[in-house]
């Protein structure tokens, strides 16, 4: 086990963070997706520009050493170096810059024609999901508060910290409309497979978009200081095929709105 | 989307006959779009306005217009329950800050 977790072959709890994990969790949405190839894309660069220097700064301590080169040289002025040094890591961050802009505007983007819209409203400390869509008054009658399970209920298999009472279920490969906002203090709505990380501010809506592409369940934490119990409100969102999605839906929720 | 349209009908139906709700109908299912004038993340005046509109539809057409029914749908994807609630307290207070 522990030789395996050496190279790197752990088991993946879903889609959630693992010990030791050196990369971002498997992308589920075109979003996350973005992020990893830019992290790559950006590293390239990091890579380049670490090599490069690493090299000019070895050769300088090697051939400027003191007992080599005991009369230090007078050159204070190099027109080629200069516009050299200039022009070249301001073509970079260019090369940096198209893609990233790119990505981050395409985040911004919004969805024409949601298939449905959740409300993720934080509370110290736990989290409520609204679905109104199927709203008829103002009554909401698709609503359920997502609690953390405590370590001492938890099943084999569970992840400590990360599993709630209460998942979002949503419909994989449909666009669906968020909109996080808190009733107390500032929480923050986030899923690092789904490349979300939304702030929850109290008295204003935030809006993001997501489209996961694949069904599974995805585990994601508080990510704005909230409070004393701000590591125990973790996200859970369940995507289902969108046929299910309905029946798992009332299934889950209809026994709480009967009760309340 | 037509066969998701479909899914979801076959869930409202579903709810509606669980819940014993007689007002779930397909008209239910009227699909949110993306409004232009709010195009930023920030949505907070975009659910206000939607639930100003609603109430100005209402008030000039009468309680049970069909036409306002798409309005209604509209900020009740928006708005958190408890807002809504807030407001229509201060309609019925009067000291709802909005153009009514």
């Amino acid at each position: 086990m522990i030789v395996l977790e050496w190279l790197f072959l752990t088991i993946a709890p879903c889609d959630a963070a693992e010990p030791w994990q050196l990369g971002s969790q498997d992308a589920a949405t075109p979003i996350m997706q973005g992020i990893t190839d830019l992290h790559h894309d950006v590293f390239f660069f990091v890579i380049l520009i670490l090599v490069f220097v690493s090299w000019i700064l070895g050769r300088a301590l090697w051939h400027f050493h003191y007992k080599k080169n005991p009369i230090p040289q007078r050159i204070v002025h190099g027109t080629t170096i200069e516009i050299l040094r200039t022009i070249f890591p301001s073509i970079i961050p260019m090369f940096i810059a198209i893609p990233s802009f790119a990505l981050l505007y395409s985040m911004d983007e919004v969805v024409v024609d949601p298939a449905i819209t959740i409300k993720a409203i934080g509370h110290q400390w736990y989290r409520t999901y609204e679905y109104s869509d199927y709203n008829s008054s103002d009554e909401q009658s698709l609503t359920f508060d997502s609690y953390t399970i405590p370590e001492d209920d938890l099943e084999l298999g569970q992840s400590r910290l990360l599993e709630v009472d209460n998942r979002v279920v949503l419909p994989a490969k449909s666009h669906i409309r968020f909109i996080v906002t808190s009733a107390d203090v500032p929480h923050s709505w986030a899923v690092p497979s789904l490349g979300v990380k939304c702030d929850a501010v109290p008295g204003r809506l935030n809006q993001t978009s997501i489209s996961v592409q694949r069904e599974g369940v995805y585990y994601g934490q508080c990510s704005e200081i909230c409070g004393t119990n701000h590591a125990f409100m973790p996200i859970v969102v369940e995507a289902v095929p969108r046929k299910d999605y309905g029946s798992r839906v009332s299934n889950q929720l209809i026994p709480q709105t009967g009760e309340a | 989307m037509a066969e998701f349209g479909l899914d979801l009908l076959v869930f409202v139906i579903q709810k509606a006959s669980v819940l014993e709700i007689e007002s779930f109908t397909s008209a239910s299912i009227i699909l949110i779009k993306a409004d232009f004038r709010f195009p930023t993340t920030n949505q907070t005046r975009h659910c206000f306005t939607r639930y100003v509109e609603f109430h100005r539809c209402v008030a000039a057409k009468g309680d049970e217009a069909a036409d306002c029914e798409r309005f209604s749908k509209y900020y009740r994807a928006l708005c958190p329950g408890e807002w809504v609630d807030k407001w229509n307290e201060q309609r019925e207070n009067g000291t709802f800050p909005g153009p009514l």
